[in-house]
């Protein structure tokens, strides 16, 4: 606690103080020490006045030192006086403690980054919001966090929870939202029980942490939500009430603006509450109607409720963890930290596989040895997933995100959807959640816009339900996540998106295209910037970014479509950006990983079978197709020691369906690969996606399958 | 010492309480909702119970009863926001030694504490 240091340190100077001799210098140096410190702490904290009377005092002590101080007693008299003053307010928190006036600092003071006295009684006051604002945004700001508080924070917590509150904030809200949207579909006790429930929570926290603004917010939504038959009728409000708390969370984080109270919002649920005739926002109303609605409601008895619901906010440990309800302790670490430590535990296994793989070893390794070894490999791997499971979440917030967009755009264009999700406690890495709402967005956002009907008419034309369906789902296959968006509307017209692109001059006027690659053509870049496209094909907007940003993840998107009977989008991703599944081959003498989500196949490298084309191009026939074959020395122009004494293999990659043949001397294995970046010097190299070490100790690259596909083809 | 548990499933709720009281030398223990909470009334006798009415597992009412089926003479002190007459003489009713709107005043709260371990 910084507080107890500067306790300290105004202790140690006091005692110092009394007891100096001012005729040595070595005391007076000492107790400038103290000073400066202090000044320290009032830059890390804001107390400008503090800060300014330690200055000022340093600088009298100076003068003692340096001998042109003309009275030094009256000097060290004003000192004494500082420190108390100094001692005051900060260990008595007594801000009327006044500084000598000779120190010239004695404005009105005004303590910020420290908590104000707390003898208000500020829990009982009937909340003025409106001032309580204006006085917190002088008052309340905590400069050394970045934290603000609209008022003041209370005596017996501290900005570390302050800070920790609304860091959990933002999964209450999100689980705020998705209740709310629930509502929609159905307002059966369960839903509207637990909505009710995330708001007295935060009704109750914000309380303790004097958040009025919160607190009132949230306390009528509660009292709205008593009525059950009404809550349907008040989504819009709810949500406008969470996007209004979003902000102010921001704001509380330092992330964003300060919200005032909002005055209209609170007439709205007012309102609500009162029903619309006697809106007022009088206080004696709200009372009768409070107590109106505690008696209909009275608690339940024996709310039971099911274990597997987390709703406070509180992140849910595995069961192994919890302690019979004893203090559990939560710790919140930040996600940099997080992946220093995965990649600590990644490096750490490879140093294992060195040594436990070493050579050296050989006969001289005893029985004891490689069972301890054999343990070491055991603990590590063990290690490693559980390091990975560190930043495994569910998908969750993102989907409900989603069903949140998917509601506003709906309504925006006039369509009626039904939204559903499969799959949402799906778990992935952090950082890939984090990545893949983007993209998911833009889709998501097509399908709604550009998919699905406008007119319902068109639907029932067409044998569908006049309600649009999008469902949108996450399930794991292999080692990867496949996130799929399904709609059910115009599908792709893929007679348009060809002509288009011919247009467009992306493809030649004789290209022949199949289903998919046609489809495909929506990737392109260039394609989507086209106005007009989304008009005839009903898709088109931003693709291109979906496929770079999903491909950034080492990910893919297909798109699979039928006319008039809609879209499928699957994105497929690998559970975790640290790590991929790799094919290590050999050319040349060096070693490469292929990625092996995209290998399609290996076959034998036979002349006969390879046909050169007009610039000299080698190709090969493969199920019937013609694909480019690529020598990967030529690529990365590393000495090639001649060729075709050796047998070859070619290893078939594809991306974004189109094929190449890499040939490659050996295929020596498959291993999971710790990427590591090859640093800022060497990262736009084409064909190169990172490095990693191999167990051996030597560096191999991993090819990065989607700039060599594009180098073989031009 | 004095050994006193709070059941209250938010953990923001709980840290409050511990803060105000844990300067006046308390031992705190806490529960997240009124199940774990019984339990730990069983294994660790708290000479005092600071108790919300809204929670998961078992709420408020739930405990008291639980309590009151036990014969326990542990005060009860409860907790919660926006208390209305008729949950006010219900929870007395069933044992509480007294309600608190929440958040409770600092003050209050020792004060109502220190006469609960007196009762």
């Amino acid at each position: 606690m910084p507080n107890q240091n500067i306790e300290n340190i105004i202790e140690g100077l006091s005692l110092k103080f009394v007891l100096i001799d001012e005729s040595d210098p070595i005391e007076i140096s000492e107790i400038c020490e103290y000073f400066r410190k202090i000044v320290n702490w009032a830059n890390q904290t804001g107390a400008d006045k503090i800060k300014k009377a330690a200055d000022h005092s340093i600088k009298i002590l100076q003068g003692i030192i340096d001998g042109k101080d003309s009275n030094t007693i009256e000097s060290l008299d004003i000192l004494g006086r500082t420190i108390s003053a100094i001692q005051a307010i900060v260990i008595n928190n007594r801000s009327d403690a006044d500084f000598p006036p000779e120190l010239q600092i004695n404005l009105p003071c005004e303590r910020e980054g420290e908590d104000p006295p707390h003898a208000k009684e500020v829990l009982s006051l009937p909340s003025e919001p409106k001032q309580k604002m204006e006085e917190g945004t002088n008052q309340g700001s905590l400069t050394t966090t970045g934290l603000r508080h609209p008022g003041i924070l209370p005596d017996h917590f501290d900005n570390d929870l302050f800070a920790e509150f609304l860091a959990l904030q933002n999964g209450v809200l999100g689980e705020m939202e998705a209740r709310t949207l629930e509502i929609e579909t159905g307002t059966d006790k369960d839903r509207i029980g637990m909505l009710k429930r995330l708001f007295h929570t935060m009704k109750g926290e914000a309380g303790f942490l004097d958040l009025k603004d919160v607190s009132n917010l949230c306390h009528k939504a509660e009292d709205i939500i008593e009525d059950t038959n009404k809550a349907d009728k008040y989504i819009d409000l709810f949500l406008d009430l969470i996007d209004w708390l979003k902000m102010a969370f921001d704001g509380y984080a330092g992330h964003g603006p300060m919200q005032e109270t909002p005055v209209d919002l609170l007439e709205r649920l007012c309102k609500t509450a009162l029903g619309d005739e006697t809106a007022t926002l009088k206080d004696d109303h709200e009372q009768d109607k409070q107590i109106q609605i505690l008696e209909n409601n009275t608690i339940p008895e024996d709310l039971e409720i099911n274990p597997s619901m987390n709703f406070q906010g509180e992140i849910a440990l595995p069961e192994n963890f919890k302690s019979k309800g004893q203090v559990k302790a939560i710790v919140n670490v930040d996600t940099d930290r997080l992946d220093r430590l995965v990649e600590a535990i990644g490096e750490l296994a490879i140093a294992e596989s060195m040594v436990s793989q070493s050579q050296d070893l050989g006969d001289l390794a005893s029985s004891e040895l490689r069972r301890n070894l054999s343990r070491l490999d055991k603990i590590t791997n063990q290690l490693y997933n559980m390091g990975l499971s560190l930043r495994m979440v569910s998908i969750k917030g993102t989907f409900h995100k989603m069903g949140r967009i998917v509601r506003d755009l709906a309504k925006k264009t006039g369509k009626e959807i039904s939204f559903t999700m499969k799959g949402e406690d799906t778990e992935l890495d952090k950082n890939l959640v984090d990545k893949i709402g983007e993209p998911l967005m833009h889709i998501v956002r097509n399908a709604v816009d550009h998919g699905i009907e406008a007119d319902a008419r068109e639907r029932s034309a067409n044998g569908k339900d006049p309600q649009g369906n999008l469902e949108i789902r996450a399930y794991h296959k292999g080692g990867s996540i496949f996130i799929e968006v399904e709609d059910d509307g115009r599908g792709i017209d893929r007679e348009a998106v060809i002509d288009k692109a011919k247009e467009l001059g992306l493809i030649t006027n004789d290209t022949i295209l199949n289903h998919q690659e046609a489809i495909n053509l929506i990737f392109k870049q260039g394609f989507s910037t086209a106005q007009t496209v989304t008009d005839i094909s009903g898709r088109g907007v931003g693709m291109d970014i979906v496929k770079t940003r999903i491909n950034e993840l080492h990910g893919n998107v297909t798109i699979t479509s039928a006319r008039e009977k809609g879209s499928i989008f699957c994105i497929q991703i690998p559970l975790t950006l640290a790590v991929i599944d790799g094919m290590v081959v050999s050319s040349d003498n060096e070693r490469y990983i292929i990625p092996t989500l995209s290998v399609v196949t290996s076959i034998e490298f036979i002349q006969d079978k390879i046909t050169n084309v007009l610039n000299q191009k080698q190709m090969i026939k493969v199920k019937n197709r013609l694909i480019p074959l690529i020598k990967l020395s030529r690529i990365f122009d590393s000495r090639s020691n001649g060729e075709g004494s050796k047998k070859q293999l070619i290893v078939v990659v594809e991306e974004n369906d189109q094929q190449v043949g890499i040939i490659v001397d050996e295929v020596l294995g498959k291993q999971q690969t710790v990427i590591k970046s090859l640093g800022q010097t060497m990262q736009d190299i084409p064909g190169i996606a990172g490095g990693t070490i191999m167990p051996d100790g030597y560096i191999s690259l991993i090819l990065d399958i989607g700039r060599i596909v594009s180098l073989a083809n031009h | 010492m004095a050994k006193i548990l709070v059941i209250d499933d938010s953990w923001l709720t709980r840290r409050g309480i511990i803060g105000i009281l844990q300067e006046d030398g308390y031992e705190l223990i806490e529960a997240s909702n009124g199940k774990d909470g019984l339990e730990m009334v069983e294994e660790l006798r708290p000479d005092c119970i600071l108790l919300d009415l809204f929670m998961p597992e078992l709420n408020g009412f739930g405990v008291l009863k639980n309590l009151e089926e036990k014969n326990s003479k542990t005060p009860v002190i409860m907790l919660s926001a926006g208390i209305h007459d008729t949950v006010r003489a219900k929870a007395f009713k069933m044992g509480a030694f007294e309600l608190l709107n929440k958040p409770p005043q600092p003050e209050l709260l020792c004060k109502t504490v220190n006469n609960a371990l007196l009762a």
